[in-house]
């Protein structure tokens, strides 16, 4: 694998993935039985014992570290609560400050080093911990418990195990999307599963795990076999089909885990936010980040770009907002600098988009907009994939000719072995299908039951796949 | 259909097929090993609080839960199906070819390791001042590329051969046009069969301007599943013979396997017992096998080769009174200490092998 460093993919490597025989043929058949057989009243209990096994999982060791970050902000949200104003904000302060060091500490504290290291300042070391799972995405659930209960959106949770079971609820713990405690402070106490949502939520992990283990593992490794291959056949045509494979990839890995953990959300009862709107149908980059990784912009709008004051304070102002979120949005998904020019990259065609291309893009033909938003955000995958930005150079100098031909035999080889994968990837990227089942319902609902079977038929055999591995006697 | 209906199948349909499955698998019995991918599958994983609190336990657990899921070959045929269905052209790098052929893809040549080979091999020769034969067989990408699906793409074979022909100095036996026709490759392995073999014995009976005999053919398997059976999950695909190459005037032959084990046979009957029946050609992979033969030549070989060499075994007897075969994966001791007066040097590999090897180091 070349090694892109999302959270996502961290995942595959390092905890259970609900595409694994594991998770769908021992954890969720147990985790499933026992919710619905014990009394509803132990059924947070039960969530968060089952979580935390999930967690542990992966990472034995570092289930403390989610131990203790659910009591303290816990605790804290106890404080923020009962005090007065004052208190209540110094509370909340020590809270965010307690959240933003375990994540500061476990995801940049070597990159700091490195980076203090490299202009000659030694005071720190690496420590080389490895990155909890998920704490990207926890660390920003978490927070949104004392925010809102400070600004009186929420009301305090009683039960030190139903939060424990909101910050740890093992669908969304360690890929998104990012649920706020405001989204499911309702249903944490009060939910019911009815039979015609257990059976939306087996539909929608269904599309999520033929979404990542269909479509998104083939095409990654289109992506990593373009990325491997040997100077004399890298070629333009095949550089631009290895960055559209990436783009395939990470948006069906990403959104296929927002499904399933949508979906399993449904089977217990909770209803998690959307966190996909089709991204590449955008017309605009604007348009883009409504519609990718829904949650994580909506988070960033609403607890750092409005408390920095939004588009309130003028345009300089605003310009300055729009960087600071996109530095930080890049920075959130990795602490390696190729993330960061990333986030730049985002945060300056925003504001170019905002100050006055916004305007033309609209009155240019939809097709062309919508031309402009993905080549730019191809180009921006090219900064994401590769953590090493001499190697990120090479590739857009493929992109824009530098291969010693347009296209070759190579070329023809990918496209014609993943045709059907890449026309899968093409539709599944549009509405399109869901428009076609919304249009004929009636008549194509009966199909669901035998569409989920087939499913899980062809998604355990390529999971089986993954790890059949003949030894070649020949290959020494 | 009725709602209701619909949402009680559905949920029944998952639950009940989720259910089944995992405890069907729990209590179906286990393998230790695998025979299509010959190796020995994972051991349940040690409890011990150590190994778990190590974080090691969640990825040998993994491992040992796949490597036993129930119905294993099912499930890889069923993703090799549908790969098929879905128009791809290969699975794990092996083409689905005309006619149920199952033909390994060779992408591209690791420039540098060819280079090193080359260069060790010159060297060797240099060194020792001895002469070398080699014979570099193309793969059946390579011959038999027209019976390979379209847009397939692999290493232009033939410039490959001549770039390195140009910089080996060493006389080649070249067997490449011959092996264009005649169906000289397994449909189920990587290896050349033996219409493939006889094209290499006729090269090197050139070489030694011999005239070549008449070899007789007796099948005795057809059930060899090979290599690229296995590699592709295409298990499906029908077994293929096995044939027993016998020269016109028998030859006595007496074979020492890593100085040690003798035989009297260069055919090991009971591996067409086992899954990869190709050993039955003087028994596999051995560091060394010394031949001693009543041919009657006066000559004597040393060959380093790969596996392709083992078919062509049955022939070379023939012209060799003695052959040592040294195979560099294993063997360790300076082959140049074997040469003799006049001995024969040949290097016998497949292409794409010859530019992957990293053995070729061990030649001293």
């Amino acid at each position: 694998m070349p090694a892109f460093k999302t959270e996502t993919h961290l995942v595959i490597i390092l905890g259970m993935v609900f595409s694994s025989l594991t998770f769908l043929y021992a954890y969720l058949p147990i985790v499933l039985a026992v919710c619905f057989l014990c009394p509803k009243k132990y059924r947070n209990g039960w969530i968060l014992l089952a979580s935390l096994f999930f967690y542990a999982w992966g990472e034995p060791i570092y289930i403390l570290v989610m131990i203790a970050s659910i009591t303290v902000n816990w605790l804290f949200g106890n404080v923020i609560s009962a005090a007065d104003d004052k208190k209540a904000k110094t509370a909340l302060i020590l809270c965010l400050v307690f959240n933003l060091a375990l994540l500061g500490f476990f995801k940049y504290w070597d990159f700091l080093a490195q980076n203090l290291h490299a202009i000659g300042l030694n005071f720190i070391r690496p420590l080389k911990l490895g990155l909890p799972i998920g704490i990207s995405f926890y660390t920003f659930q978490t927070m949104s418990y004392p925010i809102d209960l400070y600004r009186g959106r929420t009301v305090r949770q009683k039960s030190l195990i139903s939060f424990g079971a909101y910050v740890s609820m093992f669908p969304q713990l360690i890929a998104g999307p990012i649920v706020r405690y405001t989204d499911i402070a309702e249903q944490l106490d009060h939910r019911s599963v009815t039979r015609s949502g257990f059976a939306y939520g087996i539909d929608r992990f269904m599309v999520g795990l033929a979404k990542k283990v269909l479509l998104a593992n083939q095409i990654g490794m289109v992506f990593e076999q373009i990325s491997g291959l040997p100077a004399v056949q890298q070629t333009v045509l095949t550089a631009w089909l290895g960055i559209l494979a990436f783009a395939f990839q990470i948006y069906f890995d990403f959104s296929g885990y927002s499904d399933m953990a949508i979906g399993l959300g449904k089977m217990m009862g909770f209803d998690f936010p959307e966190n996909f709107n089709y991204p590449y149908t955008a017309v605009s980059l604007t348009d883009f980040w409504r519609r990718w990784h829904m949650t994580l912009s909506y988070w960033f709008r609403d607890y750092v770009y409005i408390p920095l004051g939004g588009n309130r304070r003028g345009l300089p102002r605003q310009i300055l907002n729009i960087m600071i979120v996109w530095i930080l949005t890049g920075f959130w998904h990795g602490a390696s600098w190729n993330f960061v020019l990333w986030g730049l990259f985002y945060g300056i065609l925003l504001i170019i988009e905002k100050v006055f291309l916004l305007k033309h893009l609209e009155k240019l033909p939809r097709w062309c907009a919508h031309l402009y938003t993905c080549v730019a955000v191809l180009l921006a995958w090219v900064l994401f994939a590769f953590p090493d930005m001499r190697e990120g150079l090479h590739f857009f100098r493929l992109l824009f000719g530098g291969g010693h031909a347009f296209a070759d035999r190579t070329t023809l080889f990918f496209l014609r072995d993943n045709l059907l994968i890449l026309i899968a990837c093409f539709i599944g990227s549009t509405p399109l299908a869901k428009n076609l089942w919304a249009r004929h319902e009636k008549q194509l609902r009966p199909l669901m039951p035998v569409l989920v079977i087939a499913a899980l038929v062809i998604c355990t055999a390529f999971i089986v796949d993954a790890s059949y591995n003949p030894f070649l006697y020949f290959r020494f | 259909m009725k709602k209701t209906l619909r949402d009680r199948l559905t949920v029944g349909i998952f639950l009940g097929s989720l259910g089944i499955l995992s405890l069907a698998n729990a209590i179906a019995p286990k393998k230790d090993f695998s025979e299509l991918e010959n190796r020995e599958l994972a051991k349940s994983p040690s409890m011990s609080l150590s190994h778990i609190v190590s974080g090691h336990f969640d990825d040998d657990f993994e491992n040992w839960f796949s490597d036993h899921f129930i119905g294993r070959d099912f499930w890889i045929a069923a993703k090799s199906g549908a790969r098929l269905l879905s128009g791809a052209i290969e699975n794990n790098d092996v083409y689905y070819a005309d006619d149920g052929r199952l033909i390994r893809r060779f992408p591209y040549a690791d420039e540098r390791k060819t280079a090193q080979n080359i260069d060790l091999l010159n060297t060797f020769s240099e060194e020792h001042g001895v002469r070398m034969g080699v014979m570099l067989v193309p793969t059946s990408a390579g011959s038999d590329a027209a019976k390979l699906p379209f847009g397939a793409a692999d290493e232009d074979q033939d410039a490959l051969y001549d770039k390195i022909a140009a910089e080996l100095n060493a006389d080649m036996l070249d067997v490449r046009s011959s092996l264009k026709e005649n169906d000289c490759y397994f449909r189920t392995d990587h290896h050349w069969n033996e219409k493939g073999a006889l094209q290499g014995y006729l090269a090197v009976c050139d070489y030694l301007q011999e005239t070549p005999q008449e070899f007789t053919y007796e099948q005795v398997s057809d059930s060899f599943r090979g290599t690229m059976y296995s590699r592709s999950g295409a298990f499906w695909t029908k077994g293929e013979p096995i044939m027993r190459i016998t020269p016109p005037k028998e030859i006595h032959v007496q074979l020492t396997y890593d100085g040690s084990t003798v035989t009297d046979s260069v055919y090991s009957e009971e591996r067409l017992a086992g899954k990869d029946q190709y050993m039955y050609y003087v028994d596999g992979n051995h560091a060394s096998v010394h031949f001693s033969t009543d041919a009657g030549t006066g000559r004597h070989a040393v060959i380093i080769k790969d596996s392709y060499a083992h078919i062509l075994m049955p022939y070379l007897i023939t012209l060799y009174d003695e052959i040592d075969m040294i195979d560099l994966r294993y063997y360790r001791d300076p082959v140049s200490d074997l040469l003799q007066e006049n001995s024969d040097f040949y290097v016998i590999y497949s292409l794409d092998n010859f530019c992957d090897d990293v053995n070729m180091v061990f030649l001293k």
